[in-house]
This record gives structure tokens, C-alpha cells and sequence, in this order.
């Protein structure tokens, strides 16, 4: 039976409710008898299950514009597919669209304006394992790897005895969630031109970054003083304001179904004095 | 954001601990396996403080690709650091004189295959290279990985000294 899940209006179906009281139900019984194969094929189902789930909560978020949101649950989604794949193969990680979701992801990652976040670091006292509760020490190890399945259950080590020792501001965190930014000050305006052409969460698509060319005149509207359009840092009148023309960072998105012209016209940032 | 990347610092000095004190200095219940390692893993600033997080990766893995290397620490004391940067923090090897060879193969194995380091990712490590003599070099880069091949090539080059 194929169920569908594509949507925001898909995750919360009764066919999505029972599979997933299922799945829990059979990895049980599996943990119960000690058939670590079945269990660990049950929990690659089901979280494979949830990081479609989150993928798409994840593009709602995008599509209503609730940019933070969208973040935490794309993070989220990275995080279940570095597991997902430590314990599977390629033919499931396509059959399940985990593949598709770990390169969306990237591609969504990328297109956000935040750049700076906190980074906390801890002194660890000691890890645990997760499946059996030994301290993690360097001559004294339980044979269970992080990251790998055991009977069911992904092995984690948890730390104990934390000692916050420094808070940093990072350019690139492990912690994606801890964003600095205040998003009222930022521009989401590629993301959203994106969204404005997306349906729904496993639509094809793919950008390139390049430069394009535009007039000195169509930058009327932009100060001496402003940072130029460029993007080099510099202050138009220090940089390209004498030029003829101005080139600037542009994305190409390239999509597998039809645009209509209309919705292709470039969208250019910069409107002239009169538009207000 | 340019003002917070962090600008390339490679040193290669004609000095550091060497493997004599390292022994003399550590608990005497780890001494033993000190003296028989090919590559030690000191903690993360000097002979005090906590390790790296992933050391014990680190440790697995030289141990498992023929270069015999131990913890400066006993089981009871190891700690570690978690920092949340997703900058790779190797820490300080001190690398006895007739592993460099291997070392230096492995360590790039395990830099690039292992963790999957991309050439625009930052990187922090210090090598405390024994010379012929007894003597050490200390190797420390932190950088873009795509930069870090002239600070492996710092520590071949010692091996090839005569």
C-alpha cells in the first residue's frame, strides 16, 4: 500500500498514525526477542520516516516564511540522515528520499542569510555509552561504536559532569540552531523568491551562484554611502558607483517543470528613487 | 563573515617536550605504554587540561592503521573538551622519530577520508616531532585544511634529515 506523504496535510493522516504506531510495535517485539536485524531495520523504517516527516514541516515553515522554524527543523533533518546513513546503503538512502532530503537540505542551509552563531564549550567529566551505561575511557572501551545500531538502539555517548568553560561566536557552529541574528534585520528575499516557485517539499530544483551585469543607472536608487551592491564591503562612491556597470552576485534557479514567462523576469533588488 | 575567520598561522619551531620528560613527568601507571608508543596524544594546551573532542577517534584510529599510540593520561583523569565550533581540533601528537613516516600518511588519511575534511574547512592541530637526536620540533598549524599538506610536509622532512 503506498501511502502518501508529500505535504504538511500528509503527516498527521491516519495511514501516517498507524504506521508509525506500527513500526514501534514491531520494533518491540523484535527488541523483545533479541532479533537485533529486524529491530535495526525497524528503527532505518522509522527514522527514515521521521526525517520525510521533518523535511517537510521544514518546507511548510519555508513556504509560510517562518525562517527560524524552518532552520531548527532542517538541522534536525541533518542530523537523522548522518545516522541514517552510517547504518544503511545507498539503494534505501534513495528509496527512501533520505538522499534527496540530506541535499536539499545543504541547498536550503545555503541560501539563508545568518552567519554567525554561539558556540558553547564544555570540559566533559566522563561519556557514558548509551546501550550499556560503561564510561567511555581510552584503555577501557564496551565495543559498542557510536553512531552504529545495537538491537534496535542508536549507541550515543552522553556526557556527564559538563563544565561550561567559554560561550564563542562562530561562523560555523555544530549547533546550527544557536543563530545570533535578529531576523526582522536580515534579508530572506532569496528564500522567499525560491518558495514562491515550490509546491511542495521533493520538487526538483537546483541553483548556481554567478555574477551578472546591470547599468549604473539602474542603481539610482542606491546612496554613495551604501555598502555597494557588489557586495565587496565598500561603500558605493569607494567602489563601483563611477563605474558603467555594476556587477553584482546573482543565483540562477533551475527547475524541472515549466516557468511561466512571466515569472521569469530577473528579480532585480534595487528599485529606482520614484518607487519609494 | 570575514571578522571571524581566522587568519593562517603555521609555525615550525626547534623546540618542544620531548619523549624523556614526557615519560619522567607522567603517572607511572601509564609510563610503561608511553615508552613502547610510536605517537603520544597530549591534552589540549600542554601536559594539564582536557583533550580535544574526537582524540579518542584519533587514538582508534593510528592505532589501528600500524602506528602504536597512547593518551597522555590514566583512564580515571582523562576528560574532554566539547567545542561546538565545527572547526576540526586535533590537538598535539608528540610523534616518535622512526614513526613519522607512517604517522604522516595515516594522519592525512585520517584527516581526509575518516573525517571527510574539505579544503575550506578550518583546522588546529600541533606536532611535537622527535628529531634523530632526541631533540624536538614542534609543527602547529591552524588553518584552512587545504593549506595544512606544507605542515605535513614540514614533519616528512624531519624523518629525511640526516
Amino acid at each position: 500500500m503506498k501511502i502518501e506523504l508529500t505535504r504538511i496535510e500528509h503527516i498527521n493522516t491516519v495511514e501516517i498514525r498507524n504506521y508509525r504506531e506500527k513500526l514501534l510495535e514491531w520494533k518491540q517485539k523484535a527488541q523483545e526477542i533479541y532479533d537485533e536485524q529486524r529491530a535495526n531495520d525497524i528503527w532505518l523504517a522509522s527514522e527514515s520516516l521521521e526525517v520525510n516527516v521533518l523535511f517537510i514541516k521544514a518546507f511548510d515553515n519555508l513556504k509560510n516564511g517562518n525562517f527560524r522554524e524552518a532552520w531548527g527543523f532542517l538541522e534536525g533533518c541533518e542530523i537523522k540522515c548522518v545516522f541514517i546513513e552510517k547504518n544503511s546503503d545507498k539503494r534505501h538512502l534513495t528509496e527512501s528520499r533520505v538522499l534527496y532530503i540530506q541535499e536539499s537540505v545543504k541547498k536550503f542551509q545555503s541560501l539563508y542569510p545568518y552567519c554567525v552563531f554561539v558556540s558553547p564549550g564544555f570540559k566533559v567529566g566522563y561519556y557514558t555509552c548509551s546501550i550499556c551505561g560503561q564510561k567511555v575511557r581510552p584503555r577501557s572501551r564496551c565495543g559498542h561504536k557510536k553512531g552504529s545500531l545495537y538491537n534496535g538502539e542508536l549507541c550515543l555517548h552522553e556526557g556527564h559532569e559538563l563544565d561550561l568553560m567559554e560561550v564563542s561566536i562562530v561562523s560555523r557552529p555544530v549547533q546550527k540552531y544557536s543563530v545570533m541574528h535578529d531576523d526582522s534585520t536580515l534579508d530572506f528575499s532569496v528564500l522567499e523568491h525560491l518558495m514562491s516557485f515550490l509546491e511542495h517539499a521533493f520538487e526538483e530544483w537546483e541553483y548556481e551562484k554567478k555574477t551578472m551585469s546591470f547599468p549604473r543607472e539602474k542603481f539610482e536608487s542606491v546612496l554613495e554611502s551604501d555598502k555597494c551592491p557588489c557586495r565587496s564591503g565598500l561603500i558605493f562612491k569607494e567602489c563601483c558607483s563611477g563605474k558603467e556597470e555594476v556587477s553584482m552576485p546573482h543565483i540562477d534557479f533551475i527547475f524541472s517543470k515549466d516557468i511561466p514567462p512571466e515569472k521569469q523576469e530577473i528579480k532585480f533588488p534595487y528599485g529606482s528613487p520614484k518607487d519609494g | 563573515m570575514s571578522i571571524l575567520e581566522k587568519k593562517t598561522e603555521f609555525k615550525v619551531v626547534n623546540e618542544g617536550i620531548t619523549v624523556d620528560q614526557i615519560v619522567q613527568s607522567s603517572p607511572q601507571e601509564i609510563a610503561v605504554s608511553l615508552v613502547e608508543a610510536g605517537a603520544i596524544i597530549l591534552p589540549s594546551h600542554g601536559t594539564q587540561d582536557a583533550f580535544f573532542g574526537g582524540t579518542l577517534d584519533t587514538l582508534d584510529f593510528l592505532n589501528e592503521n600500524k602506528v602504536p599510540t597512547e593518551i597522555y593520561s590514566t583512564d580515571e583523569d582523562y576528560k574532554e573538551l566539547a567545542l561546538h565550533g565545527a572547526d576540526i581540533w586535533l590537538g598535539t601528537i608528540l610523534v616518535k622519530y622512526i614513526f613519522i613516516p607512517v604517522f604522516c600518511g595515516v594522519i592525512s588519511s585520517y584527516i581526509y577520508d575518516k573525517l571527510k575534511a574539505q579544503k575550506d574547512d578550518n583546522i588546529s592541530l600541533k606536532f611535537i616531532v622527535e628529531n634523530k637526536d632526541g631533540k624536538t620540533t614542534t609543527v602547529s598549524f591552524d588553518g584552512k585544511v587545504e593549506s595544512l599538506p606544507a605542515a605535513i610536509d614540514e614533519v616528512r622532512k624531519i624523518s629525511n634529515e640526516d
